[in-house]
Parts: structure tokens; sequence; C-alpha cells
């Protein structure tokens, strides 16, 4: 396992990709969370000009990690569907017959990437709110509850390893990354307005709508949140790595 | 250390694609693994990789290729030239594989100066021939010193100074007591290289022998007779049972290969000989003899599909 864990973790380091998803985790979200403050602190035109509201702090936090959820899940795609695109997949598996251990260090590696990408994201959020004069919390922000960083690291994490998922049993890198992007952001948002009222037990158990509920996002008023909603994701990413894995074991490389 | 390949079988729907092989490649030598396109070869290297799921296993030195540990000690495989990430330079791309036997650095560089390729080490093989690409391969191949080396096509695409160099390597690689096993469609190269050889058609196996046993059984192996009276010496010939076949105004070709029994037979006969030549048939000569008509993909006849 550890000569895996190498290998993979050679892997990750070695090309570009990595490094542009990682740079672009730090610039979108420190652009983001200055916006989001900036924005806060615009006298609002609705209400005749008036005073600004409050700072948004920790919301230039939370609203960036769908971004880095989409960058994570280019990695975690990536982690499984170049090594089909280029062939190899041949050479790994000839290194590493045994193919429950490589694909437990990929999983891992992809767990790792997702809770770099979020790290990274949050320092870019950090240094936007610096850049901006408020490198610490405002006096009367509100602070959310403990988990609330860890909701975000665990959020981008489930999505990148949904990536590695659906890049693997498709073998394509494109279908890893474009149905979150697709699903999430998209077709569940369409679903939310179409059957909001006839279906409400299905709008209420939409994978990504679901995370996004449990990683900040207030959502779908009606629906499961806090650990429901993350039961709800979780499930869903379940199911897509278990097929991964059956169907990795299974066919030829 | 040697490989025995027992019953490896693979279907795609209803094609048998590799059926019932079962081989042994022994160390110390060279064997080389021939057949017509889509006669199985590179389905049968997967197959004993663990690569391809079907029938059969391999064992090596006893044991299945997951017993082993480190696995790449035990085999070095290049399968095709473009197995690399583009944009992953090739010392990275070989630090990587180096991983899995934790193999330093240095070995990683020596082993690029070995094929060539220190000078673009540091670049990304996006950008590499054919021919480097193959080279960056074979350093993957080499990288751990493996017991058994199994390379699948590995001339295609070489300079005639790599091709060289590359036989003369393999050669050496085998002699120092590993296994080699190399499939080409380069059989000028093959007869130079090559001391034992697995013949393979339509996925069954057609030939299991020495490279010399192989080229002795073909019917090319014949002695060119120019002489003063070759009808004579024709009938001389069919009076022993010995086949012979008119060739050119004074020349004929007798299925023999002892050149001294037929001068002598000339002489009794009073019959002049200007010439007596022993011809030995060319791997090509016995491979197409032994494979014709089992070719998956054939070829059009000339002038087949033309404008009349």
């Amino acid at each position: 396992m550890i000569a895996a864990l190498k290998y993979d973790w050679t892997r990750f380091w070695t090309v570009r990709s990595t490094y542009i998803m990682l740079a672009l985790a730090l610039i979108i979200s420190a652009g983001l969370s200055y916006l989001i403050v900036q924005v806060s602190q615009t006298a609002d035109p609705n209400n005749g000009g008036g005073p600004p509201g409050g700072i948004d702090w920790f919301t230039s936090f939370s609203a960036p990690m769908t971004f880095a959820a989409v960058l994570a899940s280019v990695l975690g795609a990536q982690a499984i569907g170049q090594e089909y695109r280029f062939g190899l997949i041949r050479l790994t598996l000839t290194e590493f017959p045994n193919r429950v251990t490589i694909l437990i260090a990929k999983i891992l590696m992809v767990a790792f990437a997702g809770v770099l990408v979020a790290l990274v994201s949050y320092l870019g959020s950090w240094l936007g709110l610096a850049v901006h004069g408020h490198p610490t919390p405002p006096a009367g922000v509100t602070v959310p509850d403990s988990t609330f960083f860890g909701r975000g690291i665990v959020f981008v994490v489930l999505w990148a390893l949904s990536s590695f998922a659906l890049a693997g049993i498709t073998r394509q890198t494109a279908i890893g990354i474009a149905v979150p992007i697709v699903s999430g952001l998209i077709v569940e948002n369409i679903l939310i307005g179409f059957f909001s009222g006839k279906a409400t037990w299905l709008v209420q158990h939409l994978p990504w709508s679901s995370a996004s509920r449990w990683a900040g996002d207030n959502g779908f008023s009606s629906a499961p949140s806090g650990w429901s909603a993350l039961a709800i994701f979780g499930v869903w990413v379940a199911v897509l790595v278990i097929s991964e894995i059956v169907v990795f074991l299974r066919r030829d490389a | 250390m040697a490989v025995e390949a027992i019953g490896l079988g693979k279907s795609y729907g209803s094609t048998r694609a590799v059926d019932d092989l079962s081989f042994r490649l022994e160390p110390g030598i060279v064997t080389g693994f021939l057949g017509p396109n889509g006669a199985g070869k590179s389905t049968t290297m997967r197959l004993m990789l663990g690569l391809d799921r079907g029938d059969g296993q391999t064992l090596w030195d006893g044991k299945k290729l997951t017993e082993h540990k480190p696995v790449s000690k035990v085999v070095g495989a290049h399968l095709d030239a473009k197995f690399y990430h583009p944009s992953r330079s090739a010392r990275n791309h070989l630090k990587m594989l180096a991983k899995e036997a934790s193999i330093p650095n240095s070995r990683v560089d020596e082993v690029l100066g070995l094929v060539g390729l220190t000078e673009v080490a540091k670049k990304a093989p996006g950008g590499f021939s054919l021919g480097m690409g193959q080279r960056l391969g074979l350093a993957g191949a080499l990288l751990t010193q493996p017991k058994v080396m199994m390379l699948d096509e590995p001339a295609n695409g070489l300079d005639p100074q790599s091709i060289q160099w590359l036989r003369d390597f393999l050669r050496h690689y085998a002699s120092l007591g590993n296994v080699v096993f190399v499939s080409s469609h380069l059989l000028s190269e093959m007869q130079l290289m090559a001391d034992h050889l697995i013949v393979v058609a339509k996925g069954k196996m057609v030939a299991n022998d020495s490279l010399a046993a192989f080229v002795a059984r073909s019917s090319s192996n014949d002695v060119l007779v120019r002489c003063s009276d070759p009808g004579r010496l024709a009938a001389a010939m069919a009076s022993v049972g010995v086949q012979s076949t008119p060739e050119g105004a004074d020349g004929l070709a007798v299925q023999l290969s002892n050149t001294d029994w037929i001068g002598d037979a000339a002489f009794r006969y009073g019959i002049t000989v200007f010439e007596l030549t022993r011809r030995t048939a060319s791997l090509e000569d016995a491979f197409l003899e032994l494979t014709s008509g089992d070719q998956q993909f054939q070829v059009g006849t000339e002038g087949q599909g033309m404008m009349p």
C-alpha cells in the first residue's frame, strides 16, 4: 500500500494540471471573497442609498466552495480518467496487479486532493478578505457552528470522489468532470423548480443539492438539512465509488 | 526464473482471440513471439500480466504475479510506445514507475542515459517521435532490472542503429539468465535476435520450437543444381523418392539438404555439375509458409478496387 501511495503521489505532483487547479482555487476564492465583502459594504440602492449591510465574513469562505469542488473534481476525474486516456493504466496495473491496492491508493489521493483544494480555497478567501482590510471577523458578525470549515472540506472531498468514480466507470475524464457540474448546478435546479410541490420526496433527495445544503448554502428550505443532507450525498457518492470498484476489479485494463 | 503460461484464453463476443495457449519461457534465451495481425499476440501478453480478464493462468517462478513483491523486479513490460502522460516529463514518468520497487533516482538517470534520452529527460514526451516513445517505454521496462522482460513490438519506429542496439541489448540481457519475451513483425530482426519461437495464428499455437528447427521445417530449404542434364538428374532423384523441380534452363531445385549425396549421385549418372548450392529458408519464408491464410485482416490483391 505504501508503494502504491508513493506511486500515485508522484503521479499527482508531476503533472501541470495539479498546480493549475490549486492556483485557480487560490485566485478564484480570493477574488470571490473580495467581491462578496465589497458588495456587502456597498450602499444598498434598494434602500434609497441607505447604509451598507454587514460584512459577510464567513460567507466569503463558504461561497467559493462550489468552485473549489469543481476544481477538485477535475483532479479526481484525472486520477483515473487520464490513466485510461493515455494507456497508463496498463503500466500501473502491471506494477500493481493487485487492483484493490492501487484503487484504494487512488481513492486516498483523491481525498487528499479534495482536502488540499479546499484548504487552498480557504486561504484564497482569507487573502481576499485581508486585502480588503478584514483579516479577522468584524464585531457583530454571526459566528457559525464549529463544523463550518470542516463541512466545506468534506463537501469538496465527496464531490471529487464522485468525479473520480464517474470517470472510472465511464473511462472518460470529461464525463467525471461534467456530470457533477451539470447535475449539481443545472439539472437539479431545473428539477427542483419543476417537481417542487409535485414530487417533494424526489427534490428533497437530490444529491448535489443536498451536499450544497449541508455545506452551508440554505437552498431548498423544506428539504432535509444538516447530517441528513450529508447522508443523502454520501450515499450517492458511496454508490458511485462502489460501482467503480466493482467494474475496476472485473474488466480489462 | 521461468514463466509458464497455462491454458490462456480470451473471447471477444463470438470471436476466440486466444484459444488455450500454453507455453513456457526459459531463462537465458530470447523467445520471439510471432503471428499475423490479429493473431492474439498482444492479448496473450496482457493476459499473462493480468491486465485482461480471461481463462488460464501464468506462473512466474511457480507463483502468480500478485504473490511477488515487488512485482516490477519480476517483470518489466513495454506494451506500447505511447503509454505516457504527454505533459509529464520523461524523467518524472520513470520516477513514478520507480516507486513500486523504491528504485533511487540515480537509476532513473542511468536508464535514461542507456536509452539515449538524457538530453530530453526534462521534456514532456507529448512531442516525442515514435522512436523516442519506444525508448522511453524500454527505459520503463528495464528500470528495475527485472527477471523477465516482456516487449510488444519494441522495434517499431526505431532507426537501424537503435534496432541493432536493441537486439544486442536483449541478447545480452538474456545471457545474464533473464527471460526475454519479445513480439515483432520485423522477421529479419527476429531471425537475428531470437533463440526460440512461439508462433500463433487466429489465437492458436502453431509452432513452439527453436529458431533453427522452425526454419529447417520449411519446404524452401533445398539445393540448387545446375548441370548438363537436369532431366536425367530429376529422374535419378525421383527413383530414390527425392522431389525436385526444374529451375531455369539447366537448373534443378532438389528438396534435400545433403549436397555431397547429390553431387555423388550426379557423378554416378555421368552428369556434369556446374553449380551446387544449398539454399536455406529465411524465417520469413518459414513464417509465411506456416501462417498463409491465417491472417485476421487479409490484404486485397493487386488491382482490386481500382477503377477500370
